[in-house]
């Protein structure tokens, strides 16, 4: 047996255990059951075979060892109280979440990661928006774990947004675990508007490994998603979103700034299967010291979905000479009547502009720091809560001196 | 206030400015005149401390410092400014508060506290009314899809609220319909005083009627030829750079 597949089997058994040692309604066992053959069967990503939806990512240090799947996940929850928000043990989960938990991610081969978690996780979260709840309260969702060099974090994440709502979740990584391995499905059901903001800041030498898979159905219903990247080491991030309803609009933004030796690989993957809906992506990127960034955008259009306008946009600041940026689109168009575009820029800082704030004074740094927020801030402007917004400008600042102060020594 | 002596400048190997000297004094006002090509601008970007220009030889001396040491910011804070020929727009970056945060810098600099939100709005206003630019602009961009004019006078603009000692021009007047140029030349004249100087740099003497400029040089292939009172300009607007070929071919 290869070490790939003996670190396979191994991961199979430790789930293996913690099934058995939980136990689950009889629907979700089954479901985990299913998960835990496929992780079985596809084993874990092969580098060494070039599968495509992992050749840019270099998971030489995940696959190396063992992380047993069990680290404890400490979820803090606030929200409207018309928003009920629980943590389920496994073996606790309510049936009313049937329809969805484990039935919208279960793109298992695309992602064995995602089958691990379905099989291992010990908790779910689950925020339940109730029919016609119109919310202007955000709900926190803040997930961290204990500082803890052997343990795989799983938490898993279930978000429902029925018809008819307004409301917006907030869902925070702070994981100090060595890895995270997280799923979140989300509903959004008809006449539905979900403001969803994920923001991973994990530990600097932590491993981030997330799907997020949304089922985007009830027509007239608007997504608004925005993805934050600060932290870890290595992120990987798969972002799934369903088209299957019409007048759709869905908004899948995210931004990183990325420094040291960092890396992060964004995977979307937006499937347009009814006609009259949009989806508007835009994925900013800067990029400091020895950091590298993948984005992967795939567009599915099925030939049902005619009138489809679809955009990508993958921006990318490069303020070393160090870093590398790769962005790949794939458009995937069986409709003959369909608005569909896509593009990718690298650049580095405008030395035209640098010039220009310097001789109002501004010094290189400051001058710099002016122009990668100006270039984030259209998607941070995105955030409607103005303390969240004042937050994150304040974490990017504190990373663009770390980015500015690696930058100086690598020119 | 600023002696240049023998300056020779070059962009990437290729030398412009082929020893030029030219000295200002407090309050005065000198206008460089040539044609394209010339080295005009390459004078301002030199002066400004634009880095991709490289001084191979001669001397800056401003109020006493050595201003090739200093960098372009050092520059801008000890009181030289740049009105650019082509000023930069700069998306997500909301034009007053860029200027009041640059004023900030300049102030800090000077030992002087820093203005909060009140004091500056009233600056601003005292400012906005001298060089007749909207409040509008103000609350846009850094010069994001703002008109040719509007672009000139917000450097107008900035140049009032940053009150510098030295204030370089650079071909201010170049895409300006008369109203437009008039609205600028009042900017620039309400801040002439005793212990400002300016160095107007123009292609047309038509800048040069509503800014009495005390001296005008004419720049030819990288080197004053010619220096004299405001008739120069007068002279050249009626001879054109004609004549200068012969010297260019001196040189």
């Amino acid at each position: 047996m290869s070490a790939l597949a003996e670190l396979a089997a191994a991961y199979a058994g430790a789930a293996e255990n913690q099934q058995q040692a939980q136990g689950a309604p009889a629907w979700l066992e089954s479901r985990r059951q299913a998960a835990l053959a496929t992780f079985r069967t596809r084993g874990m990503p092969n580098q060494l075979r070039r599968e495509e939806r992992w050749r840019f990512l270099n998971l030489q240090s995940l696959l190396a060892r063992m992380y047993e799947p069990n680290a404890p996940v400490t979820v803090e929850l606030t929200g409207p109280d018309a928003i009920s928000a629980q943590v389920y043990n496994i073996a606790e989960t309510p049936p009313t979440v049937e329809p969805w938990l484990a039935a919208i991610a279960t793109d298992y081969d695309d992602n064995p990661f995602t089958a691990l978690n379905t099989a291992a996780c010990q908790q779910i979260t689950v925020v339940h928006i109730p029919a016609t709840v119109q919310a202007d309260e955000p709900v926190y969702v803040t997930i961290s774990t204990e500082a803890d060099g052997d343990r795989m974090a799983c938490p898993r994440l279930l978000v429902v947004a029925e018809a008819g709502t307004r409301a917006t979740v907030i869902e925070r990584y702070a994981g100090r675990a060595a890895v995270t391995n997280t799923v979140t499905e989300v509903h959004i059901g008809q006449d539905a508007q979900l403001h969803h903001i994920r923001i991973q800041d994990d530990h600097a030498d932590a491993v981030h490994l997330s799907t997020t898979a949304v089922r985007h159905h009830g027509n007239n219903s608007t997504l608004n998603g925005l993805s934050i990247n600060l932290g870890a080491r290595l992120a990987r991030n798969d972002i799934n979103v369903q088209l299957d309803g019409e007048q759709l609009e869905s908004t899948i933004n995210g931004m990183y700034l990325l420094v040291n030796d960092q890396v992060i690989d964004n995977h979307t993957r937006i499937e347009h299967l009814q006609p009259n809906s949009i989806s508007h992506e835009l994925f900013k990127g800067v990029l400091g010291n020895r950091s590298r960034a993948v984005f992967n955008g795939r567009i599915y259009v099925d030939q049902k979905a005619q009138k489809t306008d679809a955009f990508q946009s993958n921006p990318n600041l490069l303020l070393s000479d160090d870093a590398v940026a790769n962005s790949n689109p794939e458009l995937e168009i069986y409709a003959d009547d369909v608005r569909c575009s896509h593009g990718a820029t690298y650049g580095d800082l405008e030395q035209d502009a640098l010039f220009y704030l310097r001789t109002r004074g501004f010094s290189r740094d400051q001058a710099e720091e002016i122009l990668v927020n100006a270039f984030l801030g259209e998607l941070l402007e995105t955030i409607d809560i103005d303390q969240l917004r004042a937050e994150m400008q304040q974490r990017i600042a504190d990373r663009m001196q770390i980015a500015l102060s690696g930058a100086l020594t690598s020119r | 206030m600023l002696k240049i002596d023998n300056l020779h400048a070059s962009i990437e190997g290729s030398e412009i400015l082929h020893g030029l000297s030219l000295e200002i004094k407090p309050g005065e006002v000198h206008a460089i005149m040539g044609p394209n090509g010339s080295g005009k601008s390459t004078l301002a970007q030199v002066l400004a401390g634009n880095d991709s220009y490289d001084v191979t030889a001669g001397s800056v001396d401003f109020c006493g410092q050595d201003l090739l040491e200093l960098e372009a910011e050092e520059r801008a804070r000890e009181g030289v400014f740049l009105a650019f020929q082509y000023p930069v727009s700069i998306p997500g970056v909301n034009n007053m508060y860029f200027i009041k945060s640059a004023l900030n810098e300049i102030r800090k600099h000077r030992g002087e506290p820093e203005l909060d939100a009140a004091d500056f709005l009233k600056l601003a206003k005292e400012k906005m009314e001298v060089v007749k630019i909207s409040r509008e602009l103000l609350n846009r961009s850094v010069n994001d899809g703002f008109s040719g004019g509007e672009k000139k006078r917000n450097e107008i603009f900035h140049m009032a609220v940053l009150e510098p000692r030295l204030a370089i021009l650079d071909e201010t007047d170049s895409g300006l319909d008369i109203d437009a140029l008039k609205i600028v030349a009042d900017g620039v004249n309400s801040l002439r005083d005793a212990g400002r100087s300016f160095l107007v740099i123009t292609h047309y003497q038509r800048l040069l009627d509503y800014i009495e400029p005390d001296f005008v040089h004419v720049l030819v292939d990288g080197r004053i030829v010619k220096s004299g009172d405001k008739s120069l300009a007068l002279e050249l607007e009626k001879e054109g750079y004609g004549w200068t070929e012969d010297l260019r071919e001196v040189s």
